[in-house]
């Protein structure tokens, strides 16, 4: 069929052979995803962009070798919690990273009602506030909807280690948010 | 049965719980009020969670991108790279060549050829050594030579 929808795995054999059409496909079904994740890991949507903008040059570098041994979105995640702790450490020691963080915070929910933006925001200081362990697996398994093997192999960690810091991240959760805990009825 | 384990609480309000442990662990649940607390603290946990969205389309616009980053499918043939630190090495390297081209410029002004018969004297030290003034210093050096040899 000709109006059937490619795979990824298709895109990337098309990629490598050349296609950058295939690009603009993969850029259209996976940068919301990508930029959320990065964005969600580093508080800064211009850097989220730059990881963004990385990711799919590593795509197209790796295209030509790619061999569908994980699953695509696993292996596109990988890349892009590499990247952006890569990003993160680099400016690990920048004061205005937490200033960029609020101001986003504040950016990303002004369409919402006051009390839903300060929920939102708790939400995303209690997060920002995790051990940084703990704040990765949130992030890859309640906003991407990874699996624990997933995470494991995004992370490179043990399923027992990825499961107790789940554990541990959910219950840290459930005490910064206990006030807001009404908000979600 | 034992209390349900605190991560399969955690696949169940996620409805992410394979249907076999699922079953399992709901049985448990309607003769243990205290894991249906903790399901449901959890539950609550989780639904606060989701009032953290992000919007990435209201922060970059995929077909503006696409098209300043050249992904556009009918300009396959751009490169849609926007590579970090190609500017810099851009402006390093104009930097290098408007340097060279300034200190070339510069010494071709200051440095200008002693013209052809104009009657400078050659250094006093050049006729005591009974050399010859030349055109460059290799000539000088080619003409001392034979003289060398003789005195051997």
């Amino acid at each position: 069929m000709e109006n059937e929808v490619p795979s990824d795995i298709e895109l990337m054999a098309r990629l490598g052979r050349g296609e950058l059409a295939a690009l603009g496909i993969l850029a259209e079904r996976y940068q919301d995803r990508i930029l959320s994740l990065s964005y969600r890991l580093l508080g800064d949507w211009h850097k989220a962009e730059d990881v963004s903008q990385e990711t799919f040059l590593r795509l197209r570098q790796a295209a030509g070798k790619y061999e569908s041994k994980a699953k695509f979105t696993t292996w596109l995640y990988r890349i892009v919690h590499n990247l952006s702790l890569d990003q993160q450490r680099r400016t690990a020691s920048d004061p205005a990273s937490l200033e960029a963080l609020q101001t986003d915070a504040e950016a990303t929910s002004q369409d919402h009602p006051a009390e839903r933006r300060e929920l939102a925001d708790a939400v995303q200081n209690a997060v920002a506030g995790l051990p940084d362990r703990q704040r990765q697996v949130i992030l890859l398994h309640r906003y991407e909807g990874l699996s624990h093997e997933e995470i494991c192999e995004v992370t490179g960690w043990s399923k027992s280690a990825v499961e107790s810091l789940l554990v541990r991240a959910y219950e840290n959760l459930r005490k910064k948010l206990a006030s807001y805990q009404d908000f979600s009825h | 049965m034992e209390h349900a384990k605190q991560i399969e609480m955690i696949e169940l309000a996620a409805r992410r719980l394979d249907a076999e442990r699922e079953k399992i662990v709901l049985t448990h649940l309607q003769d243990c009020p205290t894991c249906r607390a903790r399901l449901e603290e959890i539950t609550r946990t989780w639904d606060v969670l989701g009032a953290w969205k992000v919007q990435p389309a209201a922060h970059v616009d995929v077909t503006q991108r696409a098209s300043s980053c050249g992904l556009r499918h009918e300009h396959p043939a751009r490169s849609f790279i926007r590579l970090p630190g190609i500017g810099m090495a851009m402006r390093i390297a104009a930097a290098i060549v408007v340097a060279v081209l300034a200190g070339y410029e510069g010494g071709r002004r200051t440095v200008r050829p002693t013209p052809a018969g104009t009657g400078a004297q050659p250094p006093q030290y050049v006729s005591v050594l009974g050399l010859e003034v030349g055109d460059s210093f290799s000539s000088l050096v080619f003409q001392d030579e034979p003289a060398s040899r003789q005195e051997g």
